[in-house]
């Protein structure tokens, strides 16, 4: 008897790890939902118009066939800003060469960061720019859409460079629906975060 | 015999300290400089110099001191904070701490050496 139930335990182990690995579960849709009748909104980034480092426009239209990388920064920053761009340069590493994943980068100080200075510091960064995208345009549109991304961003003299601000990175989809998102600052985070935009990507297949 | 063996054991233990010196230096960094250095040194592509393998390191020890408490406040990008609250011993604990840290093999500077250069920019 005991001879025969430990295969027979493997065997039933061996089916249960199977049958789990089928059912990856999709990544959810963060965010408060509304019940509307029979439908379920989800929250959805809301219309904005900034500017690239281009100086070309970029709207919900530009990036509505893309999954997209997000953050908030400025290129002044001393604090976290570097270790959440370093982690951004291993992302972009990872999706340069897909054409489906954009990374999109908004600065929170458009006063010193304007199209021209955005230019500069993405040439310095030596990153693909045609994958890349530096955002900025009105300050209080750029802090209100950081907001929208579930990211601190407010203007405080006090902290360092005048900006208080998380170093969220956050994953968007084409329908403007937040489906991850993980800590900058985090190596080991981003490290686990780059596989779910593998998996939302898997939904465009 | 048994002063020999004992010897040798408080030699082991010096040369572990020898390899472990600079803790309170890596403090420092670990406060003030990771976050833009990095905890490994590597920097940010161009933007902030990577402090690994550092020629320049190697070249400009004499400028080392300066750098820190003064800043480099004109650089396009992140400019290099000024600190110029930190004594002399905590500016050699860090100098020292990356002089033999991140591939560098540079070798330490006395105290006496940073107070002097750090007069020389005051």
């Amino acid at each position: 008897m005991n001879r025969l139930g430990i295969p027979l335990a493997i065997l039933l182990l061996g089916f249960f790890y199977a049958c789990q690995e089928t059912q990856v579960q999709a990544l959810p849709k963060i965010g408060n939902m509304e019940i509307n009748g029979k439908d379920t909104l989800f929250h959805t980034i809301p219309e904005f118009s900034f500017v690239d480092q281009d100086s070309n426009v970029v709207t919900n239209e530009t990036l509505s066939e893309y999954i997209y990388i997000t953050d908030f920064f400025f290129t002044s920053c001393p604090s976290i800003c570097p270790v959440v761009m370093k982690n951004m340069i291993t992302i972009h590493e990872a999706f340069k060469d897909h054409e489906k994943v954009l990374l999109v980068s908004h600065t929170i100080d458009p006063k010193r960061d304007t199209p021209t200075h955005l230019k500069r510091y993405a040439a310095n960064l030596g990153v693909d720019q045609t994958k890349w995208k530096f955002l900025t345009g009105d300050k209080d549109a750029l802090l209100d859409m950081a907001d929208e991304y579930f990211v601190v961003a407010i203007e405080d003299p006090e902290a360092p460079g005048g900006f208080d601000h998380s170093g969220k990175i956050i994953l968007t989809d084409t329908n403007g629906h937040i489906r991850a998102f993980c800590e900058g600052t985090d190596a080991d985070e981003v490290k686990q975060f780059i596989p779910k935009v593998n998996q939302l990507l898997k939904e465009y297949e | 015999m048994n002063k020999a063996f004992i010897v040798i054991i408080a030699l082991c233990f010096l040369y572990a300290c020898h390899n472990t010196t600079f803790v309170q230096g890596k403090r420092y960094y670990t406060d003030l400089c990771a976050s833009c250095h990095m905890e490994d040194g590597t920097g940010l592509v161009a933007l902030i110099p990577s402090l690994q393998n550092s020629e320049y390191l190697k070249n400009e020890q004499a400028k080392l001191p300066c750098i820190i408490r003064k800043g480099i406040p004109d650089t396009s990008f992140v400019a290099m904070p000024a600190y110029k609250d930190l004594t002399a011993y905590e500016i050699a604990n860090i100098i020292n701490y990356i002089n033999s840290s991140f591939g560098n093999n540079i070798g330490p500077q006395t105290i006496n050496q940073i107070e002097a250069r750090l007069t020389a920019c005051d």
